[in-house]
């Protein structure tokens, strides 16, 4: 059958617009293959046959192929090109090729508001965004980097032209840890003032120089142990999270939320350890004592959802507290073990952190995204985590360095304080907030997440 | 459900949850809980959660009672 149709040369009308409104319809810049698909109303049609009757009485379709006669339902496109319709019953559509005249036809009837037809749309021409199909995502990813880099250019050096500069590596000065300079917490006109922030950790060294004089909330969920650090873990993490501005001994700057109230619980004992039920009783309590921020650099090495931090976490969320989580370090990136994102850190709604290098790079241990627990497999942030300088107990000579996801994770829960300062947000809106300012890093999204987080300025 | 864990003196530490809709009676949970065996620890009412000891072979029957979203052995973690 020879057939000659010119573009948009219909006038499609829909039924359930005024006649007056239906104009022809619009194909932006989609390419059209010159067949029309005809949408019928819900339950319309009762079936394939019906559809072919109406077809037929409406607009003289004669050849009328019905999708489930072809083989397994699947229609091929010569089949598309011989006939003058294709019925597809189950997505109660027909795809017409027809003479101009008869889908004229079908235009006049679906005016009328008893027609069984919803709307006539051209045909759009669909392409697979994949590998084969000539413009793979990579490819697009890449022009649309490109494009967006000019246009950074072209603005200037402000905005968010100096975010696409390759990371600078960082180190430690007489001043500053090589994180709060990589994170940009030095220069921030916030320190957290307002914000409760609460470490769930092995303690506190609660007679430490550097916070003498600083008010702090702590209690203890583990038997027979006091508050008071014996591990150092505790004392490094609340450090980072929320040590002075100017530390008392004359150190280097090393903590983020120098202004924000600390809540220390200790969940784990001065080995290290602890369980669910410590460690909920800690979030519990974090609950009610209102902190906005929960940081815990903790985990359990299995690659699966549970339930006991599941839930509770959720609830936190939903009250306005966020969860920051250490995504783990149970890789051997070296050895070609990514390892994976555990509990809590993969629940929904905790925030996990990786670990990034001073040259944001990916330290060995840093643990990938799980492609097993869904949504909340995934590391969602990375902030600094190698030769980590902070506070350990006086016993254990006032500071040290460490390495881990533990590390990043308090870095991510005191900036988190620094922005919920500067925003007044809270809970999903400052997980939002997290995420857009982060950093793009060039390592992996399975790694970094949305990137290095930035402080606000 | 979380590998099973050696068995202590006093059972093993279970973690459940209460679901959404038994939050505010979290507390007759709990009872129905000790009820079928459950030595109960804490109830914590904001993140509804509760946890407790129990022999192996009553760990089954809690999670019929109304209210309870999940049962589960207590998780170790580490730094």
């Amino acid at each position: 059958m020879a057939r000659s149709r010119k573009k948009q040369a219909l006038k499609v009308i829909s039924s359930n617009a005024p006649p007056g409104d239906a104009g022809p319809p619009q194909s932006g810049d989609g390419e059209v293959t010159g067949r029309f698909v005809v949408i019928f109303k819900d339950d319309a049609m009762k079936s394939e046959s019906e559809s072919r009757r109406f077809l037929a009485n409406t607009a003289g379709l004669s050849n009328v192929v019905v999708a489930s006669d072809a083989d397994d339902s699947a229609v091929s496109s010569d089949e598309l090109a011989s006939s003058d319709a294709v019925v597809f019953g189950n997505l109660g559509i027909a795809v017409i090729s027809a003479e101009e005249a008869a889908v004229q036809s079908l235009a006049l009837s679906a005016s009328d508001a008893d027609s069984p037809i919803l709307v006539i749309e051209p045909e759009y021409r669909a392409y697979a965004l994949n590998e084969n199909a000539g413009l793979s995502p990579d490819y697009l990813r890449g022009f649309r980097d490109a494009v967006g880099h000019l246009y950074d250019q072209q603005r200037g050096s402000n905005g968010t032209a100096e975010m696409l500069e390759p990371l600078a590596t960082f180190t430690d000065t007489p001043q500053l840890t090589w994180g709060l300079q990589a994170t940009r917490t030095h220069t921030s006109r916030f320190g957290g003032k307002g914000i409760r922030l609460a470490v769930l950790d092995t303690g506190f060294d609660l007679r430490h120089p550097d916070f003498k004089g600083r008010p702090i909330v702590s209690r203890s969920f583990i038997a027979g142990e006091k508050v008071q650090d014996g591990n150092s873990h505790g004392t490094h993490c609340a450090g980072t999270a929320c040590g002075p501005k100017t530390p008392a001994t004359g150190v280097r700057r090393y903590g983020v939320a120098h202004s924000a109230s600390l809540f220390v619980g200790k969940v784990l004992s001065n080995q290290g350890s602890g369980s669910t039920g410590g460690i909920v009783a800690g979030i519990e309590w974090a609950l009610r004592k209102k902190c906005h921020i929960v940081s815990m650099s903790l985990g359990a090495n299995i690659n699966q959802k549970v339930q006991q931090y599941e839930v509770p976490i959720r609830r936190a969320l939903a009250r306005g507290t966020l969860i920051v989580a250490a995504a783990g370090n149970n890789a051997n990136r070296a050895a070609g073990n990514f390892g994976f994102v555990g509990p809590p850190a993969n629940a929904d709604a905790a925030f996990a952190v990786g670990a990034t290098d001073p040259a944001g790079g990916l330290p060995n241990f840093t643990a990938r995204s799980s492609v097993v627990t869904g949504v909340g497999g995934k590391v969602n942030i990375a902030a600094p985590g190698v030769r980590v300088f902070s506070s350990v107990p006086q016993i254990h000579n006032v500071h040290g360095f460490m390495n881990g996801t533990s590390m990043a994770t308090p870095h991510v829960a005191g900036i988190a304080a620094l922005w919920a300062e500067a925003t007044g947000e809270t809970g999903a809106r400052l997980w939002a907030r997290l995420d857009q300012s982060a950093k793009p890093l060039a390592a992996p999204g399975v790694d970094v997440g949305a990137g290095l987080v930035q402080a606000p300025q | 459900m979380v590998a099973m864990k050696g068995e202590g003196k006093s059972g093993k530490s279970v973690v459940v949850t209460v679901s959404d809709d038994a939050l505010e009676k979290i507390d007759s949970v709990a009872k129905k809980l000790a009820a079928k065996g459950l030595k109960v620890t804490q109830v914590m009412p904001l993140t509804g959660v509760i946890t407790g000891s129990i022999s192996g072979k009553g760990f089954g029957e809690l999670e019929s009672i109304p209210g309870v979203a999940s049962v589960e052995d207590d998780l170790k973690v580490q730094i």
